[in-house]
């Protein structure tokens, strides 16, 4: 600003001008060289483990668990979140590189953890996860998503299952209740829609969104075949898949989902309003829930999606965050340290209640009441915990699969083309994927 | 005369349909900013009810730390505005004024940097700033703001020496000045007012800019402005849109006022000289 | 205005000096560039060489350098070991449908940012130029561009989702919104983003040409209409071409803007939905980051890069040398 009002002031000599030119330039170029701050990311903070998040949510619940981590590691964690989730998996695989790596990286489980653990630059924690195991910390069925060739590369930083959230005082003025079968989950579809609500969120807005009625009318088809697709051991052409495209199909052209760019953060609003009447989520959006005033069992509620034949074993689609540590992290052993702690009760108790979210730790009992009595049912009922799509196959095969399952929910490509699109990616990534093994 | 009012009417019906045209997003802007986040719905609001436009850029504020952020940003675009600004006019002298080989080479030279879509640096720029230690520096920022900054001041600096008077230069020239004293004593009061033209422009792109803020920086004391409010808009979810686009309008408002003010004085100085 | 006295000053300071060597020196580049048969002395050389340096150093340094190192990057694949691979990335223009696609809507990109912010900001510009009360039109019009980002991303969900503001507006004035959604169908989803972008970029050109406009002489335009000249052959002959040095500026800047088109996509649909609304820049974006790609990442970027080079040059080779009045 300063220098317009000396510019505009009128017609100072040329000489004044030219020297208060000079001056600024100068000045700025010395500020630039002299007076210029550091990033404190990097810096040892003593007593303090520096930890990289895309989500600056967090960053009051990880100040909080390193509160309950310090009592056990002498170490609080010091968050640095980044504001966006592409940017932040670029400069973390960037930085991994450099000697400028956080000390511990929260990263995505399955296969975005074993493409970040092949380029070597990941610490080891296999002997963590015994230590785990023999405490009964983790349950064994969690290894594979956080190991890659045998050796563990994460710790998991929380468990999330995808539920169907309902507006219960919706669900009892209209006479339904919890769906436990396809007929009754369709029933409740069709109630809703007849008194003017949307049945079921369903959306690619984001992106990511679009794999989720995607796993999971797959699952609740077929579990076995969800596994050995996503493994590459099936084919997305296959009669499985087919029948789930096509009942999802038959959901859209009956008016039954939202429009596909319906925005999910909008959900819990909606639901509260009573415009839409279920909604597929991770068990994290019970915060979202309870954000907005409403009380977990008296005004929401969730269930798993029943299967869609009564013989056909449940199963519920699980999500797992990953807390790894580099090796050229600048605190190295103090990142080993507490990720060694994390999954503590003391500290999971803090954190899962900071989330209103289920903890890894099967140990710790959720504090919301909706999602502690979804993970009961999934103990009870021994479902098979499904890694969720996202990381359940290499990324770039995810990455465009879900493109393309954006463009079938836009109605740009049909079911069978979607389908055949998405197995001819299959092969080409999963043999780029076994030829970078190799 | 009847064509005339036929063509002012027609003229005022125009000016009022673009301006009604545009407003209306804008106004969505504005009326949603002013809703209290916990009012707000799952839709968006098209008449405010209630009035929290300060209590949401209060929380935006405090929840993003713009404060700090604002600083910093003051500091990049100011200081690498001011570099690009006397680096791009000097560069025009030379292109323009002084007898130089190739001139139109140089001008490509510099202009590309312009032309080339942005995303392909930040790969190689991250790797090389992490090698020589810029990343994550305020000096690292300054630094690649200013260089894409210089191109288009050089663009306008060019532009501007083109049309300008060349007895002048010849003049002084013939008079034995040197080159350094046509410069400041001649070229530069000359060009000021795209000086300040440029300066402005450079400025709002710097303020506007989020991709290098969050590929070339982590750290909260380094961080742009931009960078913060993406990160406030990340927790969209939990905070709501009202407190984003109270924010959002919060740090509008250096740039709002740097172009009115400036735009008054860009007509000003060009009055003058003409 | 401080011509007159500067001039006079410097020479009555050098009266003295012998001006015959310096006035051989050719000053206008227009003769340097002739033929180099009069080659400037290696002092002045020098000396254009300090003026040009720091503003070559940074943008080599800066920004040429790292896409040198893109450039290079492009003749290799995208293995975990990565090897030389010839022209093999280039080849994916030619077998990938999206990418197709994305060169198609970049071309859209271009077209519609030369146009509509050039044509939209130079009609505002001379319609509120005159009336007082134009100006607070003016001020609508020119308000979205120092708007950042995070607002316009915001707002502009708000207009075109299914359940948005758009759709609102319809449906209350009795009209039917699309089947699909704004941003769902290919090519109308392009054609909404390019129309959003105008809303944020007609103000640059505003101002511009309101500053091109406010530097030409009223007794020029006075002149003409004694001359008889009606409104439109005053802007056609008297205004537009005096313009001349302005609209250089504002359409080589949105000739570039539009082809690196990214933010606006990148905020409202990624691309999606599918790749139906990426730009080369967006794509690029996908495969050096999203996909990990980065050897095609480099050969779009080059791609891109060379589409954006041949387009300034094909336009501003003829306007560069111009002297505009």
């Amino acid at each position: 600003m300063r220098s317009f009002d000396t510019v505009r002031a009128g017609t100072p000599p040329a000489l004044a001008r030219r020297h208060f030119l000079a001056a600024a330039g100068a000045g700025a170029v010395g500020l630039a060289l002299t007076g210029c701050a550091r990033g404190s990311s990097a810096a040892a903070v003593p007593g303090e483990v520096s930890i990289s998040t895309d989500n600056s949510d967090w960053d009051d619940g990880f100040r909080r668990a390193g509160d309950a981590l310090q009592s056990l590691t002498g170490y609080g964690l010091r968050p640095e979140s980044s504001p966006e989730a592409i940017a932040y998996k670029q400069v973390t695989q960037m930085t991994l590189e450099t000697s400028r790596a956080a000390d511990v990286i929260k990263w995505g489980a399955g296969y975005e953890l074993k493409s970040l653990a092949r380029g070597g630059k990941l610490t080891d924690l296999s002997r963590l996860w015994e230590r785990y195991e023999q405490k009964g910390w983790v349950r064994g069925g969690q290894r594979a998503s956080m190991s890659y060739r045998g050796a563990v590369y994460g710790v998991p930083l929380y468990e999330s299952h995808y539920v169907v959230f309902y507006n219960k005082r919706l669900f009892t003025r209209l006479g339904l209740g919890p769906p436990a079968t396809w007929d009754e989950l369709t029933h409740c579809a069709d109630t809703l829609k007849r008194r003017g609500v949307t049945p079921f969120v369903a959306t690619q807005f984001g992106g990511w969104p679009a794999y989720q009625w995607f796993q999971e009318l797959v699952s609740k088809i077929d579990p076995d075949f969800y596994r050995a697709l996503v493994a590459g051991r099936a084919r997305y052409t296959d009669e499985v898949a087919r029948e789930a495209m096509d009942i999802w199909q038959g959901f859209i052209r009956k008016g039954w989902m939202t429009s596909p760019d319906f925005d999910q953060g909008n959900g819990a609003a909606a639901l509260k309003a009573g415009r839409v009447g279920m909604f597929l989520y991770g068990t994290w959006g019970a915060k979202g829930f309870s954000d907005l005033g409403m009380r977990p069992g008296k005004d929401y509620d969730a269930f798993v999606l029943p299967t869609v034949r009564k013989t056909t074993r449940k199963s519920v689609i699980t999500e797992s965050g990953v807390l790894a540590v580099p090796l050229g992290a600048t605190r190295h052993e103090a990142g080993v340290e507490s990720v060694g702690a994390w999954l503590a009760p003391s500290v999971q108790r803090v954190w899962a209640d900071y989330l209103d979210d289920g903890s890894a730790n099967p140990a710790v009992r959720a504090g919301n009441p909706v999602v502690a009595e979804v993970r009961e049912t999934v103990a009870r009922e021994r479902m098979p915990r499904l890694i969720r799509y996202g990381e359940a196959s290499p990324p770039n095969l995810v990455q465009g699969n879900t493109q393309d399952l954006s463009s079938f929910m836009t109605q740009q490509s049909s079911p069978g083309d979607t389908l055949r699109s998405m197995a001819e990616r299959s092969e080409d990534e999963w043999a780029a994927w076994k030829r970078d093994e190799a | 005369m009847l064509t005339t009012s036929r063509g002012r009417i027609l003229r005022n019906t125009t000016v009022i349909l673009l301006a009604l045209v545009w407003a209306v997003p804008t106004w969505l802007v504005l009326s949603n900013a002013i809703v209290p986040a916990a009012e707000y719905g799952s839709s968006p609001h098209w008449w405010p009810q209630g009035f929290a436009l300060f209590d949401n850029m209060a929380q935006a504020w405090n929840k993003a730390q713009l404060g700090p952020a604002m600083g910093n940003s003051l500091l990049y675009a100011v200081t690498s505005s001011l570099m690009a600004v006397l680096f791009a006019v000097m560069a025009a002298f030379a292109a323009v004024i002084m007898p130089v080989r190739h001139g139109t080479l140089w001008f490509w030279l510099i202009y590309s940097g312009a032309l080339l879509p942005l995303q392909v640096f930040l790969r190689p720029l991250f790797l090389s700033y992490a090698n020589f230690d810029l990343y994550d520096t305020q000096l690292g920022l300054v630094l690649v703001y200013a260089a894409i900054a210089v191109p288009f001041a050089f663009f306008i600096m060019r532009n501007y020496a083109m049309t300008m008077p060349r007895e002048v230069v010849e003049a002084a020239r013939m008079d034995g000045a040197s080159w350094w004293r046509l410069f400041w004593q001649i070229h530069v009061p000359l060009s000021k007012s795209a000086m300040v033209a440029a300066f402005v422009f450079q400025f709002v792109a710097v303020w506007n800019d989020m991709l290098f803020g969050i590929t070339l920086s982590t750290s909260g004391n380094i961080r742009p402005v931009m960078a913060a409010l993406a990160e406030l808009q990340g927790t969209y979810v939990s905070v709501g849109p009202p407190v984003v686009l109270g924010g959002a309008i919060l740090v509008s408002l250096p740039t709002v006022v740097l172009f009115f003010s400036a735009q008054r004085f860009f007509v000003n100085s060009l009055k003058l000289t003409s | 205005m401080s011509t007159p006295t500067t001039r006079s000053r410097t020479g009555t300071d050098h009266e003295s000096a012998p001006a015959g060597s310096v006035s051989r020196t050719p000053i206008r580049p227009s003769t340097s560039r002739g033929g180099g048969a009069q080659q400037p002395p290696v002092r002045e050389r020098l000396a254009s060489g300090a003026f040009l340096a720091p503003a070559v150093l940074l943008v080599g340094a800066l920004l040429l350098a790292p896409f040198a190192a893109t450039f290079y990057r492009s003749f290799f694949n995208d293995h975990r070991t990565s090897g030389f691979a010839g022209l093999d990335n280039y080849e994916l223009f030619f077998t990938n449908e999206s990418l197709v696609r994305s060169v198609e809507n970049t071309l859209m990109w271009m077209a519609g940012t030369v146009v509509l912010p050039c044509v939209l900001g130079l009609a505002v510009a001379w319609l509120t130029n005159a009336t007082r009360w134009s100006r607070l039109a003016r001020l609508c019009v020119v308000a979205p561009y120092a708007l950042s980002g995070a607002a316009v991303a915001v707002v502009w969900n708000f207009m075109l989702t299914s359940d948005g503001a758009l759709n609102q507006l319809l449906t209350s004035v009795g009209l039917d919104p699309p089947a699909q959604g704004w941003l769902l169908e290919w090519p109308s989803n392009t054609v909404v983003l390019i129309l959003a972008n105008a809303w944020q970029a007609t103000g640059v050109a505003v101002i511009l040409f309101l500053v091109g406009l406010q530097g030409i002489p009223p007794e020029t335009l006075e002149a003409a209409s004694l001359d008889g000249a009606g409104p439109w052959q005053r802007f056609r002959h008297v205004v537009l071409p005096q313009l001349r040095p302005v609209s250089v500026i504002v359409i080589g800047i949105s000739l570039a803007n539009g082809l690196k088109s990214f933010d606006l996509i990148w905020v409202l649909t990624r691309g999606g939905p599918g790749r139906l609304t990426e730009t080369l820049a967006v794509s690029m974006y996908q495969e050096t980051f999203l996909l990990q790609h980065a050897g095609a990442g480099a050969a779009i970027a080059v791609v891109l890069t060379l589409i954006v080079l041949a387009a300034s040059w094909l336009y501003l080779r003829r306007q560069l040398d111009a002297k505009g009045d």
